[in-house]
């Protein structure tokens, strides 16, 4: 919105945060791993070509931009209207039971149909699940953050007693048996792992961006951004916060239906190394549109990707993708802050040229002279 | 029998220790008017460095000294995003979280790399309170435990003095219930605010330090498993006052240590349902007594002079 | 005498008058004070003076100024010229506690107190205890309390819970807290505005009190008759600027008046309406008994407000079409609640309530407004407008769901671009773009988006809660001109507001609000200050009184 006020340039101090986070974040993770006697040149360049250096690299980049893709949109929906749904991680554990139970239950159907009623079984179940702090919120105030992180735990110790025991597939491993084939998600380019799951992730940016534009989206962004202003203009609170968190746990669960699907083909404990908590910084990061939930995710993907190529070569552990994905965060947070104070002079400037233009415009006469 | 009653007791108020001292520190934050909900990372860098510290000095107290510092420099990070630059105190204590559970799990594997038998520190024993942990029942209850839990037990009256009968407790509730009050009567609302997430942040230390230092003797990367998360309902529960956190947190690790207690025993009950429970009954509390729970009324509200 | 610390006795101001003797220098000077905030000059080249044991009147409309030069000398603002002397030495007042240092305490018109805190708690907040003691002193504070609470005739339990205490009890607690930090100088700011008339005459003679005391006191107001009851000389501001300092004995209301809006105050009712092309009756005896059609019909209703406390008590009135009927009242008598029942917002305990006939009960926000109901709320900030949102995306905000501002999915974006026009046209919104977030505009421009989505659709009646708060005189005007335009296009109006002036000026009807009860209901012509006054303050007045 503000870059139709600067006249001319559509560029603002905005849109250079994001990337000298991105620098900074990178400049201190440099620091952490000279101070551990690796050079930070080297890693780097490993992660560059790890992630983006050759087809199959690539191709694996974009399979984690699926799942981080729609679990960022699950995140980012919620957040956007103001509901902390921090339990993307369980939802998208439940979805990928759902997901699981189905395929491993239905044969004998086209595989386009198979797969779909695979994966809105996830996104029932992850709604499902995402409507229990949803509920407690509506009808008892409680607020989501704290139930919504306690209930990844409760998620995933149930997926566990599953595997350990009801669903275990015959073996020694808490596997579940394998879905059947025509449920899986098919593989779009021959000798990689990436699979249709990409489609699935584009038309669930196209849904979140459209739903935006839509009466109902309007209505859940208004209540997230201002409850009281939304209630006594007539919005429904109730029905906007679980619908809100409905499409958010439908969102994870698809996640985990995609990842069940498209990758692993069977549900065991470790599907998502922390997907649902990855989520959280993307939707912080992107949460405005879904456009840039898109971007971050593949950002996010690469660091994901190319961290694997530095463990296996130089023995970096992964977990320092996740510390360098927090300081994009806590860097952002600190830039969004020069944002808030140059905004207001940026207007005050264009009001003195364009105030008179506007003026004539809008039929503001001047001659009235009443006090302003 | 009564010896196993016992024993899941002094179990219970060692598994509460972790979360009440980080909510005792979270409580006086909060008090200030600050939501950190960056406490579980906290945690985990002061277990790391609690752990790391001991580790490499081999002496204990040096431990829990790099324990408590840690979550004190994240501490000053989240006061910063917080008060100075008056950022979302829900976003800022996400990031604080995140970072501290990356920034715990990197430099661990670093300075260890991998290794098939985790390196492990010796855990500090228990001290017996001469005389007092004979009592029968009480005894072995409450006099038996490490040196950690005694200075939890002196931190519950220490915390509730400082905040209800000192001038200092008394600036920062009003910071945090009406800081423009306490901005035009000249006290210093940012430096106050400071103040008590930094402290918030060394008690989170303590806590993580006490699950490396005393129940593990090690560190992983989720050795917190949601305590911090935890000591926030804890606040809650406990309408932040000190004793009645106390409670949230004691009925916390009751439900671990029976859990766990059953478990040893043999129950058809699958441990992972057992290992539910102490995440869901927070839930339950607070679904039931939500409603009546009066916050400070500035919590996770910025403040600046002259806005209105 | 002179030493180069020292201010001018006089200033360029004609109308200043010094009082005491020679060398009675005032204990306070205030020289060419100017603050800047963007665009607007809150105060502009000011000159203030204070002499001891003196009550000076700052006098002004909304936004003239007067609270921004206080806050400069309370430390809350720091100015962009100008200096301050304190007892003839210049100082420099960078914070609230070095106005504290200097014998400088305010007491705030929207009182800074915790509700959940003890009496005594509120008051020593930020305070050293005796004797460089870590611990809280509360027994030496009680009875430092009780001391002051007598010296001024300021009752007070030290002990009691601020929450639980009345507003005037409050305010007491704001004074003493003021008070009890060595002060010289006391600052109020609006005092009267949330006291009835009774609290307000014990008020005065606590002024008196403290200044034969030796305090000197500035008192911060928009109303002419305090100003002549209470001061002893007043300085007017006008847009920030010094226009006079007159003893207050050698004034009247209507100089004052002049001073203050640089024109006659008072626009009569039939100036205003003869400007709306209607053909409406003048006289508004006609219209109250000509028997109109009831609009909206409160009967017996309870209600409790967010803390569980009776809000609304036996509750009952009417209001026809083409009336204006106004609710006078102190703030936190019902009108939040009273406002809110009607709307849909909160639940009824018992009894009824009618808009147009149908019984409203149980119906929710949207179908009330979809029956014919426009609300003005008090909060424009808060709960009128979402201060993200731009004007076209805050006018749709109760219409978002119909068309033509969306189809069956998707929001229509040039119906409403086109709708934001012609709002931004004929309410006169200025604005440099539509496109911008609403929180960068103006009060009063705030205030005509909320009129121009309410007033723009089919409705039957109006709620009009604080309408003209904050905002500065044209405004105002503007806001009560489309209150009769729609009183005029048969609209029954409901005007809940906390001045009385206002009430008077603009309604056809006036009830009494008092504790969540009508006390009494008069004609305009009827009405005045003295009769309305004790009702609002709860006193039941006599038959035949």
């Amino acid at each position: 919105m503000t870059t139709t006020l600067i006249l001319g340039k559509r560029l603002s101090f905005k849109h250079i945060v994001p990337f000298l986070s991105g620098g900074l974040a990178f400049l201190v993770g440099g620091i952490i791993l000279y101070a551990a006697g690796v050079d930070p040149l080297e890693a780097y360049a490993l992660l560059i070509k790890g992630s983006l250096g050759t087809t199959r690299a690539i191709a694996d980049t974009l399979v984690k931009t699926i799942s981080l893709l729609i679990a960022g949109l699950a995140v980012a929906v919620a957040f956007k209207c103001k509901l902390w749904n921090i339990g993307a991680e369980g939802q998208l554990y439940m979805g990928a039971l759902g997901g699981l139970l189905v395929g491993i239950a239905v044969v004998g159907m086209i595989p386009v149909v198979s797969v779909v009623i695979v994966l809105i079984a996830g996104i029932a179940f992850g709604a499902m699940f995402s409507l229990v702090p949803a509920v407690l919120k509506v009808k008892l105030g409680v607020s989501e953050i704290i139930v919504t992180v306690l209930l990844n735990f409760v998620a995933l110790l149930f997926i566990s007693y599953l595997l350990h025991g009801p669903i275990k597939a015959p073996g020694f491993l808490p596997y579940s048996p394998d879905i059947f084939p025509e449920s899986e998600l098919p593989i779009l380019i021959d000798r990689t792992r990436l699979h249709a799951g990409l489609i699935i992730a584009g038309l669930a940016a196209i849904f979140v961006h459209f739903l935006w534009k839509s009466k109902i989206g309007f209505e859940l962004k208004s209540v997230g951004m201002n409850i009281s202003a939304a209630r006594y203009a007539g919005m429904n609170i109730t029905k906007s916060i679980l619908i809100t968190m409905a499409i958010s746990g439908g969102l994870a669960g698809l996640t985990g239906a995609v990842l069940l699907a498209g990758v692993q083909h069977r549900l065991i404990e470790g599907i998502s190394p922390g997907y649902g908590f990855i989520a959280v910084i993307i939707a912080l990061l992107g949460r405005e549109n879904a456009l840039g939930v898109c971007l971050v995710a593949f950002f996010f993907a690469v660091l994901l990707a190319g961290s694997e190529s530095m463990y296996r070569t130089l023995g970096i552990p992964v977990a320092f993708a996740q510390t360098l994905q927090a300081l994009v965060l806590v860097f952002v947070l600190i830039g969004e802050v020069f944002t808030r104070i140059h905004l207001p002079r940026r207007i005050k400037r264009v009001n003195e040229v364009k105030l008179e233009n506007h003026g004539k415009q809008l039929g503001a006469p001047a001659e009235r002279g009443k006090g302003e | 029998m009564i010896d196993f009653i016992i024993g899941i007791v002094a179990s219970g108020i060692r598994m509460s220790t972790p979360s009440l001292f980080a909510a005792l520190g979270e409580n006086i934050a909060e008090r200030s008017g600050v939501l950190n909900l960056g406490v579980e990372g906290m945690m985990l860098i002061g277990a790391f460095a609690g752990f790391i510290g001991t580790f490499v000095t081999g002496n204990v107290i040096i431990g829990i000294l790099f324990a408590v510092s840690g979550p004190m420099v994240m501490a000053a990070l989240m006061a910063f995003l917080s008060v100075s630059l008056r950022t979302n105190q829900l976003v800022a204590g996400l990031a604080i979280w995140l970072l501290g559970v990356g920034l715990a799990a990197l430099l661990y594997r670093l300075t260890f790399g991998v290794v098939t038998v985790a390196p492990t520190v010796p855990t500090i024993p228990p001290l017996d309170i001469p005389f007092l942990s004979s009592i029968p029942v009480l005894g072995p209850i409450i006099f038996h435990h490490d040196a950690m839990i005694y200075l939890a037990f002196l931190l519950i009256p220490l915390t509730h003095i400082f905040l209800f009968k000192t001038n200092i407790g008394l600036k920062i509730r009003t910071v945090g219930e009406n800081p423009k009050q306490a901005d035009t009567l000249g006290v210093n609302v940012n430096r106050i605010r400071y103040m008590s997430v930094i402290i918030g942040g060394a008690f989170a230390g303590l806590g993580g330090s006490y699950i490396a230092l005393v129940t593990t003797g090690s560190f992983s990367e989720d050795i917190a498993a949601g305590q911090g998360w935890i000591a926030l309902a804890a606040v809650i529960f406990g309408r932040w006052r000190p004793f009645w956190i106390v409670l949230g947190a004691f009925v916390y690790g009751m439900v671990n240590a029976t859990a766990l207690g059953l478990q040893s025993i043999g129950t058809t009950i699958p441990f992972q349902f057992l290992l539910m429970l102490p995440y869901l009954l927070p839930i339950a509390i607070l679904a039931v007594m939500y409603k009546k729970s009066v916050a400070p009324a500035a919590l996770a509200t910025p403040y600046k002079r002259g806005e209105r | 005498m002179s030493d180069s610390g020292s201010p001018p006795l006089t200033n360029s101001n004609p109308s200043y008058s010094p009082i005491g003797t020679q060398d009675n220098q005032p204990v306070l000077s205030m020289n060419g004070i100017t603050c800047r905030f963007n665009d607007v000059i809150a105060n502009n080249d000011v000159h203030f003076d204070l002499f001891k044991s003196e009550i000076h009147g700052l006098l002004g409309e909304n936004g003239a100024g007067k609270t921004t030069l206080m806050s400069v000398l309370y430390g809350l603002y720091k100015p962009d010229a100008g200096e301050i002397y304190v007892k003839g030495k210049r100082v420099d007042i960078k914070s609230p506690l070095d106005a504290i240092g200097l014998g400088i305490a305010m007491v705030h018109q929207h009182f800074l107190l915790t509700p959940s805190h003890t009496v005594t708690e509120n008051i020593i907040v930020g305070l050293k205890s005796p004797r460089r003691s870590v611990l809280l002193n509360t027994t030496e504070a009680e009875k430092r309390i009780l001391e002051l609470s007598r010296k001024y005739g300021l009752k007070i339990d030290p002990k009691a819970i601020v929450g639980d205490l009345s507003v005037g009890e409050q305010q007491r607690v704001e004074i003493i807290k003021a008070l009890y930090r060595d002060v010289d100088i006391l600052i109020l700011d609006e005092p009267t505005s949330m006291l009835t008339p009774v609290e307000e005459k014990a008020l005065f003679s606590t002024l008196s009190a403290m200044v034969k005391a030796g305090l000197s006191i500035i008192f911060i107001t928009h109303k002419l008759r305090e100003v002549i009851e209470a001061s002893t000389r007043v300085t007017v501001l006008r847009g920030g600027k010094v226009i006079g300092t007159v003893m207050t004995a050698e004034t009247t209301e209507t100089d004052l008046a002049k001073l203050m809006i640089g024109r006659s105050l008072t626009h009569s009712v039939d100036r205003l309406e003869q400007e709306i092309d209607t053909g409406i009756q003048k006289s508004s005896n006609a219209r109250a008994t000509a028997g109109l059609a009831t609009m909206l019909e409160l009967k017996n209703v309870f209600a409790l407000n967010n803390s569980g406390v009776q809000a609304l008590k036996d509750l009952s009135l009417t209001v026809s079409k083409g009336e204006i009927l106004g609710i006078a009242g102190v703030d936190g008598n019902g009108q939040s609640e009273m406002a809110e029942i009607i709307s849909g917002l909160r639940k009824i305990q018992s009894g009824q309530v009618t808009i147009d006939g149908r019984d409203i009960t149980g119906m929710s926000p949207k179908q009330i407004r979809e029956w014919g109901l426009a609300y003005i709320p008090e909060d424009r900030l808060n709960t009128g407008l979402i201060l993200e949102y731009t004007i076209a995306e805050n006018l749709i905000l109760d219409r978002w769901y119909s068309r033509p501002y969306s189809g069956k999915i998707f929001l229509d974006k040039h119906e409403m671009k086109r709708f934001a026009e012609e709002i931004v046209t004929n309410f006169d919104v200025r604005t440099p773009s539509l496109d911008i977030q609403v929180r960068y505009l103006s009060g009063g421009n705030l205030q005509k988006i909320v009129l121009g989505r309410e007033l723009s659709k089919e409705h039957k009646l109006l709620i009009a809660h604080n309408p003209t708060r904050g905002l500065d005189v044209g405004a105002a005007e503007y806001v009560h001109k489309q209150l009769f335009k729609q009183k005029a296009s048969g609209v029954a109006v409901l005007l809940l507001s906390l001045d009385l002036d206002e009430i008077l000026l603009v309604s056809d009807r006036i009830a009494v609000i008092y504790a969540g009860t009508i006390m009494g209901v008069f004609d305009r012509t009827t009405a005045d200050v003295d009769k309305i006054g004790p009702l609002m303050g709860g006193y039941v007045v006599e038959a035949g009184a």
